[in-house]
C-alpha cells in the first residue's frame, strides 16, 4: 500500500503557555474526506493551518505522501525547513478560506493563474487554459474576467475553491468555507465542495454544517479543548455519540 | 505699466529662468523617483524586517522626518565634505531630498502594508508563493494603489522644498527669479510669476496623480 496522503502523528501546538493542539493522530488515504466539528476554540482551525504550515508547532510530524512537511532533522535537531522549500510544500495542500482572500486587483482568472504561474512555472497560455477549465467547474465562467469586489461572496468562494484545486494539491483544506456567507448563497459553494468528493480528491474540512459534514465525509473528528474527543464515521457518531461533550455539541449546533 | 516691464524682464531673462525650471523639474523628479525606490525598501524593512533591521531603519526614519529639510540639504552640502565626500550642490540637493522623499514615502508604504489583511499573505503562501512572490505579485500591487494620494502629496512637497537648494547655490526656478529680480527690483510681480510656475508644476503632478489612480482603480 502506498504512503497516506496525509498522516499527522502526535502534533502538539502551543501559543505561548496555551496548548491549542494535545498530540493529535490522524491519518488520511487517498479519497478520504474528513471533516472536523467542534466548538470553537477547540483546536479545528489551528490544526487545519498547520498542515501547510501557516502556524508552525513545537513537536509532532506531518507528512504528505510520506514526506515530512515544514521539518528536519538534523543533528537530532528538529528544524525548520528553508522558505522555498516550504514554499512547494504548500503547494502539495491547496487551501480554502473563511474570508475567500481573493488577491482583489486580480480578476477572477488571473487569481486562478498565478500560482500556476508563479509556483507550478506554466506559460501563461497553459495556466490561462488551465485556469479557465477550473473557472469553469465551478461555474464562473461567465464572469471570469470579473474582479473579487464585483462577485457575490458565494461567486468569491467559487473561485477560491478553482485557485485552490488548480493547482492539482494532494490534498484540500477547507476552512469554514461557507461561515462568511449568507445563508443564501452557502449551497452554490457546498455542492462544489460535494462533487469534488465525488471525484474523490482527499479533503479535509472544518465545518460547522452538520448536515453537510454528515453527507459528504467518511470520517468525522470531533474536537474537544485541543485533543481528539470522538472520532468515527458520521453514521456513528452523528446518530450515536458515545460522550456527553458531543451529544451536547450535536444538540445544540441542531443536527437532525 | 509695471506688468507690461515685468513680462519684458522675464522675457529678456528666459533663458537664465528657463533653466531654472529645467533645474527644477530635473531635481525633483530625480529625488522623487529614487527617493520613492528607497521609500518603498523601507517601508518593506518597517513591516518585515527583523528587530535589529526594524529599529535601525525606524531612527532612520523618525530621524529624517524629524529634521527640518533645510538642515538636512546644509548638512548633506556641508558636512559630507567634512569627511571627505564631495558632492556638487545639485548633487547635495538631490541626495537630501532623497532621503528626505525617502522617509514620508517609507511611512507610508508601511500604513499601506500593514493595512492589506493577513489573509492575503496566507493566500498566496498556499498556493506555494515565496514572500518575494507574494511582495511583488499581491503584496506591492495593493499597496502602490493605497499610497498613490499620499504619494502624490509628498511629490508636490518635494517640488516646493527644491527652492530650499537656493541657499547653497543651485540656480533653481527661484534663484533664477530671484536673480532677475536683483536686477529690477520687480519684486512683486516676479514672485508672483514664480509662485505661479510652481503651482503649473505641482498642478500638473496632481492631475496625473488623479489620472492614474482612475487608471488603475479596482472596479468593485
Amino acid at each position: 500500500m502506498s504512503a497516506p496522503v496525509l498522516e499527522i502523528t502526535n502534533l502538539h501546538k502551543r501559543f505561548g503557555d496555551l496548548e491549542v493542539l494535545k498530540g493529535i493522530d490522524l491519518t488520511m488515504h487517498k479519497g478520504d474526506v474528513v471533516s472536523l466539528i467542534g466548538s470553537s476554540g477547540s483546536g479545528k482551525t489551528t490544526l487545519l493551518r498547520c498542515v501547510n504550515l501557516l502556524e508552525q508547532y513545537e513537536e509532532g510530524v506531518v507528512s504528505i505522501d510520506g514526506e515530512q512537511i515544514g521539518y528536519a532533522t538534523k543533528n537530532g535537531k528538529r528544524v525548520l525547513l528553508p522558505e522555498k522549500q516550504i514554499a512547494r510544500q504548500r503547494a502539495m495542500t491547496g487551501m480554502v478560506f473563511q474570508h475567500f482572500n481573493l488577491f482583489p486587483h486580480m480578476t477572477a482568472i488571473r487569481n486562478v493563474m498565478l500560482g500556476l504561474v508563479k509556483t507550478r512555472g506554466m506559460k501563461p497560455d497553459e495556466a490561462y487554459s488551465t485556469a479557465e477549465k477550473w473557472i469553469q467547474r465551478v461555474g464562473m465562467y461567465d464572469r471570469r474576467d470579473h474582479f473579487p469586489g464585483q462577485l457575490s461572496g458565494g461567486q468569491q468562494q467559487r473561485v477560491a475553491i478553482a485557485r485552490a484545486i488548480a493547482m492539482n494539491p494532494k490534498l484540500m483544506l477547507f476552512d469554514e468555507v461557507t461561515s462568511a456567507l449568507d445563508p443564501e448563497l452557502v449551497n452554490e459553494v457546498l455542492s462544489v465542495v460535494r462533487d469534488l468528493a465525488h471525484d474523490g480528491m482527499t479533503m479535509l474540512l472544518v465545518t460547522h454544517e452538520m448536515q453537510f459534514a454528515h453527507d459528504v465525509s467518511n470520517k468525522i473528528i470531533f474536537m474537544q479543548d485541543g485533543t481528539i474527543g470522538e472520532e468515527g464515521p458520521p453514521e456513528q457518531l452523528f446518530k450515536h455519540p458515545k460522550s456527553e461533550r458531543l451529544a451536547a455539541f450535536l444538540k445544540s449546533s441542531k443536527f437532525n | 505699466m509695471e506688468i507690461l516691464q515685468a513680462l519684458t524682464a522675464i522675457w529678456g531673462a528666459r533663458w537664465p529662468i528657463m533653466e531654472g525650471v529645467g533645474n527644477t523639474l530635473f531635481i525633483s523628479l530625480i529625488s522623487i523617483f529614487l527617493g520613492t525606490f528607497l521609500g518603498v525598501v523601507v517601508g518593506l524593512l518597517l513591516t518585515y524586517g527583523g528587530k535589529i533591521v526594524r529599529f535601525l531603519v525606524r531612527l532612520y526614519s523618525d530621524f529624517l522626518r524629524g529634521t527640518p529639510v533645510f538642515v538636512l540639504i546644509l548638512a548633506c552640502f556641508y558636512i559630507l565634505s567634512v569627511i571627505g565626500i564631495q558632492l556638487s550642490a545639485i548633487q547635495a540637493g538631490i541626495f537630501a531630498l532623497t532621503l528626505f522623499c525617502s522617509s514620508h514615502v517609507g511611512e507610508i508604504v508601511r500604513g499601506a502594508l500593514q493595512a492589506i489583511p493577513k489573509g492575503q499573505t496566507e493566500a498566496a503562501k498556499s498556493v506555494g508563493l515565496t514572500f518575494r512572490t507574494t511582495f511583488f505579485s499581491v503584496l506591492l500591487p495593493q499597496a502602490l494603489r493605497q499610497i498613490l494620494p499620499t504619494w502624490v502629496n509628498t511629490a508636490t512637497e518635494i517640488v516646493k522644498a527644491s527652492t530650499l537648494l537656493s541657499i547653497i547655490g543651485v540656480v533653481e526656478l527661484l534663484l533664477s527669479v530671484q536673480q532677475v529680480i536683483s536686477r529690477t527690483y520687480l519684486s512683486l510681480e516676479l514672485y508672483f510669476f514664480a509662485g505661479f510656475v510652481f503651482f503649473l508644476i505641482n498642478f500638473t503632478i496632481e492631475k496625473i496623480g488623479r489620472y492614474v489612480e482612475r487608471k488603475v482603480a479596482i472596479p468593485t
